[in-house]
């Protein structure tokens, strides 16, 4: 026979429990990570006797939250991917608005500077006009520059929050391991029972280390759950941990790598491993967009300088002069290892505009090869020449002389990110700007025949005979003889050169007809090179001929523009699986505070009725007692 | 399902907030006009954009261009018009001279208005633009082209000839050298002149004369001379007699596809060249005319020598007026070009706004319904929010 007063007592004491976690939980409606907990109960079994068998009350076994670990491993993944798209669409955003401004920025500065040229090109010995190229020359610098050092902002930005994230994982990473430790003693204790809010917190702090780092889980059957980082390097092993740390950049100080401290006081670069997170988002953010955005506008600056500077150095200024370099721009950036051995030299200059691309490359030396491998993709770029100053090495619009690498070294070349900051203005007098060429032709007044001399164009502007005069005299019908000497042979329209001159003569000349190739003196009215500057405008002088300067600039706003709509949609579409994920988990583990009332009523409801049975137990225990009396 | 209270907040203020930013961004797509409001909202169409406003930009200076190609070239217009007209007067006091009606006195006085022309005609050949550069010196804008030297005028510019580019594909010129204008005028007829020997005695005068057949080659100087009034004889360059006919006053001399006429009475000995056309500047034209001009002929045949200077003077005014007309109409087709060419960019740059208008400009009838319908569904999810979190099971719990 059962103990009804024991049996009573044991439903006041379960249903008080249940109470108990019932407040716990509406108590608990608005914290983080929590998860509901319910009250285990099971019926106390008969105490054996003759007769029948009766159970004796009830009893509370365990609390046990309500949670789904499959749930909860969907939520993490999906942090991970929500971490990266936010960082790296905060940061895209921003580099998205500084280029896209139709009406500022360096799109529409080349084509007012474009604009100044034609005006001086209309009236080459106007001051006025020269002046006002002049000024717009220079405000283009100021954006080339003043858009190059947003960038530059952005990168010590990325370093910024580069260090930041590796603290937070740090700090993330010493709370999940404390926790483990917890855990596996409080197990160890009371096997029987869950250290629910302990589990609850961890699981909370392992979301929040998803958010800043793809990681992988293994939970041990001590309860501790091991973390995995990057190429499966352990981050957290039971109650014990790895840190992450932050260094130099082995070529370039101003860049921060991320490497992993594990045992033994040994650091290994994990950078291009992590993926994923917060800060997956933001190597990524500068592998991908930021690199690229930087050395596309150092392409159009180094573009601009080498193209304006030769014709400059073709053409004559107001004052009869040579013209001399228009801008100037630093060249190829080149990084040596920090840890190089040799003593090695490495010289980059770029030689053809054509095949410049918008990679950085680094430069190996095994030992007995030279090796030249794209960063972006990571392959060899395949090099002619050898090397030296005479017969250089040359890849994708590069001259490379090398001398000196030990086996091993290593050498980073980044032929264009410098050139954008560094654009600046050499030309200050306007009257320095040179919109002629310094040469004329001219055709004898006393030409008999139907001979036609073309104005010229200078394709050496280095020759040192380029302004002496040559007369050349059709000898015959179908020869000329240069300064009285020679007999060449005459075809119409074919281009004649002379001392970096070149003309064409078409027509059916008479013999004895004469014409002229001179110094252009006093042809301050000449705007031949100032057109042909003009022209640079829609030219093509990048990607094979294919890209001019203006359509460059357009390309990267495009693909700045493009790739953050494509990061954006990624953002939403993770910020959607992420919300599908936490919807799920909160419906299986949040608090509903209408299901805690009703089980509130119900267990109050329960209790009452327990108490009940104490006092239908006293009733009979008094009815008992009175009997005797 | 069951639904967690603390996410049931939170998923409706992420809805309110949601429905927050896009009511803000249609807003401000309606403030700012344009459809996108940074390069991610349309990569392509921003791409587009750009290379419009670039084309955009081009065209408007093309434009500018033109503008001062117009103007130099009607000031070339102007000069060359003035200029046609002063040698057209130069011919009619020409014809006028050979009258044999005028005296000593109207000669002198036909003389300084020649002497006045070619005053007015340096000044024309020195023109210059509204920035003080002139007109007809080639590349050397700052160079006067014409100067008076003891030679004579001589062109100090070059033959170089400024190009404008007054759109994507097209440049043209904005002047003509004045060497090519001025100073390489044909003499004679243009193929060749004819003279008379300042020895003759005879009252013969030599017209300007023809070419009959173009095919025939020149083998001059030929020389026409007179063993006897009535017959001519003419040999070629080589000195060789090619031919021997009878002179008639009237009628023309013809040999090796050219035809020239002799008027009056030439007398035995007499001779006449016919040379190769060379070049001669209007300059050396005029100032010719006027010295012949200014020494009256005393006698029929100094008569004969006048008319026949004033008749090469007649020939080389009509090859300036021809040069002058044919100058002119180059001009007028690069005006008419460029006229054309300003029309077409204007055309240009009205299809680019248009295409501009229609990527980025917002179409403000669905924005302002969109905006509505926005608007509309925020305050149902207000209500609705409020209405919903009000239904509590603790509410009933008293």
């Amino acid at each position: 026979m059962p103990d009804l007063l024991s049996t009573g007592v044991s439903g006041l004491l379960a249903f008080r429990a249940a109470l108990d976690a019932t407040g716990h939980n509406i108590a608990n409606v608005n914290t983080p990570g929590y998860s509901r907990q319910s009250v285990n109960i099971s019926s106390r079994l008969p105490v054996a006797t003759d007769g029948p068998l009766i159970g004796s009350g009830v009893q509370v076994d365990n609390v046990q939250r309500t949670f789904n670990e499959f749930l909860a491993g969907e939520v993490r993944l999906s942090m991970s991917s929500f971490g990266r798209m936010n960082s790296f669409a905060a940061l895209a955003n921003r580099v998205d608005s500084l280029v896209a401004d139709t009406t500022s920025g360096v799109g529409p500065g080349l084509q007012d500077m474009f604009d100044s040229i034609q005006a001086v090109a209309d009236d080459p010995a106007s001051l006025p006009a020269r002046d006002a190229l002049l000024g717009s020359a220079e405000a283009l610098t100021e954006r080339f520059r003043g858009l190059s050092s947003s960038y530059d902002q952005l990168e010590s930005e990325v370093n910024d929050r580069v260090r930041d994230s590796v603290s937070t994982i740090n700090g993330i990473a010493t709370a999940i391991a404390d926790l483990n430790g917890r855990i596996a003693l409080a197990r160890g204790v009371n096997a029987n029972q869950e250290p629910n809010e302990l589990l609850d917190q961890r699981e909370l702090l392992i979301q929040e280390l998803s958010g800043m780092i793809a990681l992988t889980t293994n939970e041990q059957t001590d309860g501790s759950i091991n973390i995995f980082i990057g190429n499966g390097q352990t981050l957290v092993i039971g109650s014990q941990n790895a840190e992450l740390g932050t260094v130099p950049n082995q070529f370039d100080p101003t860049s921060l790598d991320v490497v992993y401290q594990g045992g033994g006081g040994t650091d290994s670069p994990i950078t291009t491993s992590l993926v994923g997170g917060a800060l997956g988002g933001l190597l990524d953010f500068r592998r991908e967009m930021l690199d690229p955005a930087r050395n596309e506008l150092g392409r159009i600056a180094t573009a601009m300088s080498l193209t304006f500077n030769e014709l400059q150095a073709g053409g004559m200024d107001l004052n009869g002069l040579p013209g001399t370099d228009m801008f100037s721009v630093e060249g190829p950036r080149i990084l040596g290892s920090s840890q190089n051995t040799g003593a090695g030299v490495v010289d980059v200059t770029i030689s053809d505009l054509n095949d410049l691309t918008l990679s950085d490359y680094t430069l190996l030396y095994d030992g007995a090869n030279h090796i030249l491998v794209d960063s972006q993709s990571g392959q060899a770029v395949p090099m002619g020449g050898s090397g030296t100053a005479l017969d250089p090495y040359t890849a994708d619009g590069l001259e490379i002389v090398v001398s000196g690498m030990a086996a091993g070294d290593q050498f980073r070349i980044e032929p264009t990110v410098a050139a954008a900051s560094s654009l600046a203005m050499t030309l200050e007098d306007p009257s320095e700007f040179a919109a002629a060429l310094p040469i004329r032709t001219e055709a004898d007044g006393a030409n008999t025949g139907s001979g036609i001399i073309s104005a010229g164009t200078v394709v050496d502007g280095s020759d040192p005979n380029l302004q002496t005069t040559s007369v050349i005299e059709f000898t015959g019908p179908n020869t000329y003889s240069i300064n009285g000497a020679g007999a060449f042979a005459y075809t119409d329209g074919d281009p004649i050169t002379i001392n970096g001159a070149e003309f064409t003569i078409s027509g059916t000349p008479d013999v004895g007809d004469t014409f002229t190739l001179e110094a252009n003196t006093g042809g301050f009215g000449d705007n031949r090179n100032a057109l042909a500057m003009g022209e640079l405008s829609v030219a093509g002088v990048l990607d094979g001929g294919r890209t001019g300067m203006q359509d460059a600039y357009g390309q990267l706003v495009a693909r700045v523009g493009s790739s953050t709509r494509q990061i954006n949609a990624g953002l939403e579409a993770s910020s959607m699986l992420l919300n599908n994920a936490q919807e799920l988990q909160a419906g299986t583990s949040g608090v509903n505070l209408d299901e805690e009332a009703a089980r509130m009523i119900q267990y109050q409801q329960s209790y009452q009725a327990a108490a009940q049975i104490i006092n239908v137990a006293d009733t009979l225990f008094q009815t008992l007692i009175s009997s005797f009396r | 399902m069951r639904i967690s209270t603390a996410w049931a907040f939170n998923t409706n203020s992420q809805q309110l907030i949601s429905l927050q930013a896009q009511l803000n961004e249609t807003n401000q797509q309606i403030a700012s006009g344009r459809k996108f409001l940074s390069a991610a909202d349309d990569p392509v169409a921003v791409a587009r954009v750009h290379e419009i406003n670039a084309a955009l930009g081009r065209n408007d200076q093309y434009q500018r261009n033109a503008d001062f190609a117009l103007n130099r070239l009607s000031l070339e217009e102007q000069a060359l018009k003035d200029t046609g007209e002063l040698l057209q007067r130069a011919r009619e006091l020409g014809v006028q001279s050979l009258s044999d009606a005028l005296s000593p006195g109207d000669r002198a006085m036909i003389a300084s208005e020649i002497r006045d022309s070619l005053e007015h005609l340096m000044q024309l050949a020195n023109s210059r633009d509204g920035d003080g550069n002139y007109l007809f010196s080639g590349y050397s804008v700052e160079t006067q082209p014409f100067t008076r030297t003891a030679a004579g005028v001589t062109y100090q510019g070059d033959q170089g000839q400024r190009l404008l580019q007054i759109s994507e594909t097209r440049q043209i010129a904005d002047g003509d050298p004045g060497s090519l204008v001025f100073e390489q005028v044909p003499t004679g007829n243009g193929t060749f002149v004819t003279n008379a020997d300042l020895a003759n005695v005879g009252t013969g005068v030599i017209g300007e004369g023809s070419v009959l057949d173009p095919a025939v080659p020149f083998d001059g100087p030929y020389d026409i001379s007179f063993p006897t009034p009535d017959t001519a004889e003419v040999r070629n360059g080589s000195g060789v007699l090619i031919a021997t006919t009878p002179f008639t006053e009237g009628t023309s001399i013809q040999f090796d596809g050219l035809a020239v006429e002799i008027d009056g009475a030439p007398a035995a000995g007499d001779s006449f060249q016919v040379t190769a056309s060379s070049t001669q500047d209007i300059f050396t034209t005029l100032e010719l005319f006027a010295q012949a001009l200014e020494s009256p002929p005393a006698d029929p045949a100094a008569r004969a020598q006048f008319n026949n200077a004033v008749n090469n003077t007649l020939a080389d005014v009509d090859q300036g007026i021809d040069t002058i007309l044919r100058t002119r109409a180059k001009v007028g087709s690069r005006l008419t070009a460029i006229e054309q060419q300003i029309d077409s960019n204007e055309n240009f740059s009205l299809v680019l706004n248009e295409n501009l208008s229609s990527l980025q400009d917002v179409d403000l009838t669905e924005a302002v319904t969109r905006l509505t319908l926005q608007a509309t569904s925020l305050e149902a999810a207000q209500a609705s929010f409020t209405r919903i979190q009000g239904l509590s099971l603790f509410n009933y719990l008293r």
